[in-house]
């Protein structure tokens, strides 16, 4: 993991005598079922439910956390649960979900933890994704990726500036998380929600866009979300709908092919479509599936390729 | 005699400037605040220690100064130059502190920057106090009565400011322009005071003064009645502003309004809080079945003869009393009034799916138990913001996402939003059965059915607003919350018990520590004074609502009453023999009113009607006022008999009485109105005030 400064973040294992000890092990403090399309997942098993689970902790400090009351708590500060993984993956099965999901605060701030749940889920047949600021190192990276089969990433912002004001981070290890996403080949979505007036400058947003078309294709699912008033930036008006509708615009004049708006319930963007003939292929209202048109990873309408995973 | 009319009316400019400053730049803190008016007692307790440390020590200086009036001259032009600085410092000052745009602040920034901010012009005026005092006890050779009497005439001279700031002022003028024609006022009195400057036989230093000041009077002239200060000010707002671009701004009775524009969005912030995001389509404000009632929703509820399906009250957090008055056992009482048998009360408080922590769960008992106790059915549905319905009837019990599903589909209804999935997902009953579960992990005893009940005069909806929003900016101060949560009334008598036993312990044979007795009556009735406004003004904006627009005269009238009292105390002072006896007479009077105060609050004159009720409000505050004014110049008197130094001893007794006023706005109000209620926070000051007179006359008499 990435720890910017000396007390940031609120993930810090304990030292004992050289060893240092994972104090989240165990002890998730929040645990939902939820539909994948709230990560949101877009081109993963659209519909299904999902086991998510989360433990205290974050290595950043952003000031509109919507999680704050467990990413910037510590274990103490907190009521938790005692599970061990061999216990998340039986309810998983109860539940009856096809997926197990490691959201809410930041995953790799209980990676062990998330790691041997991911394991010991992969061996049962339940599938696995996580929802992650990026901010990580490539070695653990790559090793946590092999038993993890999407991924989704928060790109927060593009420009260092925000990332340390407003997150206390950095740009640069979350670009290379997402390069090495790419390179190992594993599914990929990212997110960017919009905080005017901290990051929603246009010429910033394509800047964005034009680093994920090079370095990662235009393949990969971009969704742009509307910001509400969350944790410290409680005093600022929500995103305005037509900041996230230029957005878009500007993602696919650049040539993304697959740009969604969330957190607009409703909006013709929560859906998806077929960059080849423009027909819709998942009616999505908010993080609802209404109908689902690909077929063994097709479009229905015109044969089109839809990278994802579909089943 | 020239001299001294004219140092008189300096007086009273003094006094009407600092009445003044200090309302204007509290106004503007408020909505750099967030509107929050516990921070009024940290506002105005920082206002009187500042003006405590430059009476005590900046005052002080003056028996070293020769040009005395010439140093008073000085320290008005300062404070003309400075408050407009303040004003525009105030509006600016999140950016200097690197708070992120939109970014909140917590009771620690709040503390130290309204510190700053009020620094310069708060140190400056109570320096000129003491200096007053110095130069009229020179102009009339009168010692004691020289303090007794400019206290009158600052006094005076604030209870004019207090009327002319609220009917005259601020209706017509924004900050800039009252705060530039301050300058003017302050200037010309300079002139005045400085008379024929030029002769030859006046000093160079004077004539520079006079210099300044005519420059001073001709820049803040032509600022006026030139776009000078329109143009400050709208420059002042964008720096503020940096969230979109301002389409509106008024300051309303009840508080500072500015709408933002933004895409297509227009945001109405309320002093600094959003409460309101819309595209504004005509067609729904013009359709003939919405009316929109420009009036405080709780006179609304209280006037309206018509019966209603649902009542939605549209809050999103309790963080102030004029919010927090719409949640209390009292306003949900009005509301059953107004609902039909069948009629629904909605309510929402912030809420999570994900976790719910400590101050959450607190919130949001205190809301639900609120509720249970006037409607005997509930109905929640979580989410991120929790929904409360209420009702009389059980029939709310039957709201399931079938039911809602069915009418939708029954009425055609075409929705984008409101979808019968959303539905389904938004009500399923695990969403309910978390919320329970979560409740019940966070509650540490079984009493928690009986406390956290929302009233009126005991606004818990805030203090656990308050200890929530301590979470986000200052997460260590979360035990000494929670600390405060179960403080009880028995441990403040206990702590007070065990300081005066001490007191009286170690006074009986010590002398300083024995001469600290009418100190400490000052002080302790300082402290009292500053709770009496608190307990006052926040009784005002629990009934009302729009202390915004009131709080310069509740705060001038009170004011009025400390003048009064110091006036007919000054006019006595030769006649009164028994000091120490009469000084107990007052203390004991102080008492009578504080266990007396809560009862008034349900007499049947808060009731009659509003005229009648406001009157009340402003005797109530003239008669605290007087026995707070009455004390000071007799505690001067006695005090001088002991340490005859003039300046010494108003400074001192001054900067307590003022100390004494910090520790009420701080604790006061941010602890004890919250944590206690107003009728508790009576009963702790007339505790306080008998532990005062014990000791005024166990020791107070011993001293010679």
């Amino acid at each position: 993991m990435l720890f910017p400064d000396e007390g940031h973040g609120f993930a810090k294992p304990e030292n004992r005598a050289g060893t240092l000890y994972a104090l989240t092990y165990g002890r998730p403090c929040a645990k939902s079922v939820e539909p994948i399309e709230k990560a949101p997942f877009f081109h993963f098993i659209p519909g299904h439910r999902r086991l998510c689970v989360a433990t205290v902790g974050c290595n950043l400090r952003c000031k509109y956390c919507q999680n704050w009351h467990i990413s910037q708590k510590r274990v103490e500060e907190v009521k938790h649960y005692d599970l061990s993984p061999e216990e998340i993956v039986e309810i998983a099965k109860k539940e009856g979900v096809e997926s197990i999901c490691f959201t809410f605060s930041e995953p790799t701030a209980f990676y062990e933890y998330m790691y041997d749940i991911a394991k010991l889920a992969k061996e049962n047949g339940v599938m696995t994704s996580m929802v992650s600021n990026g901010f990580i190192n490539a070695e653990p990276l790559r090793q946590l990726i092999k038993v993890m089969d999407a991924v989704k990433i928060d790109l927060k912002g593009f420009s260092e500036s925000f990332y340390e004001e407003v997150c206390f981070g950095r740009l640069e290890p979350v670009l290379n998380t997402l390069r090495i996403l790419k390179e190992e080949g594993k599914w990929l979505e990212i997110v960017n929600l919009i905080v005017p007036p901290l990051n929603d400058k246009a010429d910033e947003i394509k800047k964005m866009c034009t680093w994920i078309k090079e370095n990662l294709g235009v393949e990969v699912p971009l969704h742009f979300s509307r910001f509400f008033p969350a944790y410290r930036l409680t005093r600022l008006p929500p995103t305005p709908i037509s900041t996230l509708e230029k957005a878009y615009e500007i993602a696919r004049e650049v040539g993304l092919n697959y740009v969604s708006i969330g957190n607009v319930r409703g909006h013709k963007h929560n859906s998806t479509f077929c960059p080849k003939c423009g027909n819709i292929l998942i009616h999505r209202v908010g993080f609802m599936v209404l109908s689902n048109n690909i077929e063994d990873g097709k479009c229905r309408f015109c044969g089109h390729e839809i990278p994802g995973i579909w089943k | 005699m020239f001299i001294r009319r004219r140092f008189v009316f300096a007086v009273l400019a003094l006094g009407f400037s600092g009445m003044v400053a200090q309302v204007l730049l509290l106004r503007e803190m408020l909505v750099i605040f967030y509107g929050n008016e516990l921070t009024i007692g940290i506002i105005l307790g920082n206002w009187l220690v500042l003006e405590a440390i430059g009476a005590f020590f900046l005052g002080k200086q003056i028996e070293k100064i020769r040009p005395k009036l010439e140093a008073f001259v000085v320290i008005q032009l300062l404070i003309s130059l400075l408050f407009p600085l303040m004003i525009y410092l105030t509006r600016i000052f999140k950016g200097i502190m690197g708070v992120a745009v939109g970014e909140g602040l917590g009771l620690l920034p709040i503390l130290y920057s309204s510190f700053l901010i009020l620094l310069p012009v708060s140190l400056l005026h109570g320096a000129a106090f003491t200096f007053a005092c110095k130069i009229h006890s020179e102009i009339t050779q009168k010692r004691a009565a020289s303090i007794g009497r400019v206290y009158v005439y600052e006094t005076l001279g604030v209870l004019i400011g207090g009327v002319a700031f609220t009917y005259l002022l601020i209706p017509y003028f924004h900050s800039f322009q009252i705060s530039l024609g301050l300058g003017l006022l302050n200037s010309v009195v300079c002139l005045g005071l400085l008379a024929k400057f030029w002769q030859g036989g006046e000093t160079s230093f004077k004539k520079f003064l006079g210099s300044v000041s005519v420059l001073f009077s001709g820049i803040f002239l032509l600022s006026l009645i030139t776009p000078a200060a329109d143009k400050l000010h709208h420059l002042s707002l964008s720096e503020q502003w940096k969230v979109g671009k301002i389409e509106h701004y008024q300051n309303s009775i009840y508080g500072n309004i500015v709408v933002i524009k933004k895409g297509e969005q227009y945001t109405f912030f309320f002093n600094g809080i959003p409460i309101i995001t819309t595209p504004l389509t005509e067609t729904e404000l013009s359709h003939p079945r919405v009316n929109i009632k420009y009036v405080d929703g709780r006179y609304f509820v209280k006037k309206t003869h018509h019966k209603y399906d649902v009542v939605l009250i549209g809050i999103s957090e309790l963080s102030n009393l004029q919010v927090n008055r719409l949640a209390t056992e009292e306003f949900f009482i009005m509301v059953r009034g107004i609902l039909k048998e069948k009629g629904i009360l909605v309510i929402s408080s912030p809420g999570s799916l994900t976790y719910l922590n400590k101050e959450l769960i607190n919130i949001n008992l205190s809301i639900l138990n609120t509720l249970k106790r006037v409607y005997p059915w509930v109905k929640i549905i979580p989410g991120d913001f929790n929904l409360f319905l209420a009702s009389i009837s059980p029939q709310i019990l039957e709201v399931e996402s079938s039911l809602l599903i069915k009418r939708l589909g029954e009425r055609e209804l075409e929705t984008f939003s409101l979808t019968s999935q959303y539905i389904q997902y938004r009500l399923h009953s695990r969403w309910l059965d978390w919320f329970l579960n979560s409740l019940a992990r966070g509650r540490e005893t079984t009493t928690d059915t009986e406390t956290k009940i929302n009233r009126d005069f005991h606004p818990l909806g805030t203090l656990y607003s308050l200890a929530f929003w301590n979470t986000l900016f200052f997460p260590k101060g979360q035990k000494l919350f929670r600390w405060l949560e179960r403080m009880s009334l028995n441990f403040f008598l206990i702590a007070l018990s065990l300081f005066g036993f001490l007191f009286l312990l170690f006074g009986y044979k010590n002398v300083r520590l024995r001469k600290g007795a009418v100190p400490f009556a000052i002080i302790s009735t300082g402290f009292a004074g500053m709770l009496f406004s608190l307990i006052l003004i926040f009784a005002f904006q629990v009934l009302y609502g729009y202390l915004y627009y009131w709080i310069g005269l509740l705060t001038s009238i009170f004011m009025a009453g400390t003048g009064v009292g110091g006036l007919l105390m000054t006019r006595s002072l030769e006649k009164v023999k028994k000091d120490i006896f009469y000084l107990s007479k007052l203390e004991a009077s102080i008492i009578v009113f504080s266990l007396l105060l809560p009862f008034i609050f349900l007499g049947p004159g808060l009731y009659f009607g509003e005229f009648f009720s406001q009157g009340v409000f402003l005797i109530l505050c003239f008669i605290s006022g007087l026995l707070i004014g009455a004390e000071f110049p007799l505690a001067n008197k006695i005090h001088l008999k002991t340490s005859p130094n003039l300046s010494g001893t108003a400074g001192m007794l001054y900067a307590g009485d003022l100390a004494g006023g910090w520790l009420g706005g701080i604790i006061g109000g941010v602890g004890l109105l919250l944590v206690l209620g107003l009728w508790k926070t009576c009963l702790i000051i007339a505790y306080l005030k008998i532990i005062s007179l014990i000791i005024l006359i166990v020791l107070g008499r011993r001293v010679k």
